[in-house]
């Protein structure tokens, strides 16, 4: 009761100032303090506001700076996705330009066809041979041919597994290729790799007449390998008078370390 | 005298923190009010008697720095302590940790009601009709959490510190967070 009495008074106290307080204030009894208490905490918080606000502006600096940093490390991540996109559509685009040219080329000259990836190179380094997706169960035999651009042959197959094959490439000293020259007497030879450097065509008569840059083709006289795929064009020759045979050697238009797909010729349809 | 030098420096460090510095803080810290934590602190520590004291002290000082008319931040203080001291005698049985927590977000709801139903009552004067407008609303309501969030960490920094530096502190409070 006492405490209920002395709360009642401090209520009635408190009521009593505030309206005082109020009233000094309108008839401008408190306005001397009033305006001696703000000259007085003015220039301290104009000091502390302004201290405030360079603590203020140089957090917010770190805090745009962090941002910039966050945004610029954003950006990057976003370049490097955009490049990436843009380095598989590039793949893509590639992908789908060879394949229509080969279909294009299948078409006209009729040839039944499988398009492969290229997915890795012989393991031992010693041949030149490259690991092709589709094997026999997609109807690939040994001996087939293999071009990397319109009709640009590249190898042959060499060994097919179920799912993969082997091909070895035209330029390995193992491979061997009847072609012929399109000169004007469709002269014949046979096209012989050379340890993965370039390619010899060899067995050419002395009497035939050939110049540089005549465009090699296959003869068509192997099994398996339609006539006019394109192997090189002719560097150079080489003609001993004392020898049966002239030599040329061949340059292919295909860039070896760089196949990404084949094209594989099954036959005629 | 030297308590006199500490009450109007503590006066001081209160109307400038409100006035100059918590407004500079970053994004919703802003909205801290160290004034009503300081208020409720002395109410449910020390005696009711001092914290209505300080409010008509701080509230007559923050006045020439209000937009309200005179006597609005006065009034708004005194009513705040009252109804804190209210509910804490009515329903509450003694001083713990947990009771200065609620009376601080009790305080600042008061609190920032009051002054926004001053605000209303001041437009409707003005304007002759009540505008109420849902966004505003929302954004006070949002405001009214922020400053409570602030205030609640502010006394919880407040009780650790004179937890931890009083003895005579310690006595008032009963220890709800020591394990048995």
């Amino acid at each position: 009761m006492a405490s209920l009495n002395k709360s009642t008074k401090l209520v009635v106290l408190s009521v009593v100032l505030i309206i005082l307080l109020v009233f000094l204030h309108y008839i401008r009894i408190l306005q001397p303090i009033e305006n001696l208490f703000v000259r007085l905490i003015s220039p301290i918080l104009r000091v502390t506001y302004q201290a405030s606000d360079f603590v203020g502006e140089k957090y917010l600096d770190y805090k745009t700076k962090d941002e910039l940093l966050n945004e610029n490390k954003k950006l990057r991540d976003q370049i490097a996705s955009l490049l990436q996109e843009k380095s598989l559509w590039l793949s893509e685009r590639e992908e789908n330009d060879f394949l229509s040219k080969q279909m294009s080329f299948a078409t006209k000259n009729n040839y039944d066809f499988e398009i492969a990836r290229v997915i890795g190179k012989n393991v031992d380094e010693t041949r030149n041979v490259i690991v092709v997706d589709k094997g026999e169960n997609s109807g690939l035999k040994a001996g087939m041919p293999v071009m990397a651009d319109q009709g640009m042959l590249v190898g042959k197959i060499m060994k097919v597994n179920k799912n993969d094959s082997l091909v070895l490439l035209v330029n390995d000293d193992l491979s061997k290729v009847a072609a012929k020259i399109q000169n004007e007497s469709r002269t014949i030879g046979i096209i012989e790799g050379e340890f993965g450097l370039g390619m010899k065509m060899r067995l050419i008569p002395q009497t035939e007449q050939l110049k540089e840059e005549d465009i090699v083709v296959t003869s068509g006289l192997e099994e398996n390998i339609p006539q006019g795929l394109i192997i090189g064009q002719i560097e150079s020759i080489t003609k001993e008078p004392e020898n049966l045979f002239q030599e040329a050697s061949i340059k292919s238009f295909v860039d070896f370390n760089r196949i990404l797909l084949v094209n594989i010729i099954k036959g005629k349809k | 005298m030297l308590k006199a030098i500490r009450i109007i420096l503590l006066t001081l460090l209160l109307i400038i923190s409100e006035l100059s510095i918590v407004p500079k803080l970053p994004s919703v810290m802003s909205h801290l009010g160290p004034i009503i934590v300081f208020l409720v602190f002395v109410a449910v520590v020390y005696q009711f008697y001092q914290a209505v004291i300080w409010a008509i002290i701080l509230g007559l000082m923050m006045e020439s720095f209000s937009v309200f008319p005179f006597g609005t931040m006065i009034i708004g203080y005194v009513i705040t302590i009252y109804i804190c001291y209210f509910v804490f005698v009515h329903l509450f049985t003694n001083k713990s940790f947990y009771t200065l927590i609620i009376m601080t977000i009790l305080g600042t709801v008061v609190f920032r009601t009051m002054i926004i139903v001053f605000q209303y009552l001041i437009d409707f004067i003005h304007l002759g009709s009540l505008v109420l407008d849902g966004q505003i609303l929302i954004n006070s309501a949002r405001e009214t959490a922020w400053q409570v969030l602030f205030n609640v960490i502010l006394v919880i920094i407040i009780y650790t510190v004179f937890h931890h530096s009083s003895r005579r502190f310690k006595a008032v409070f009963i220890d709800t967070i020591k394990n048995n």
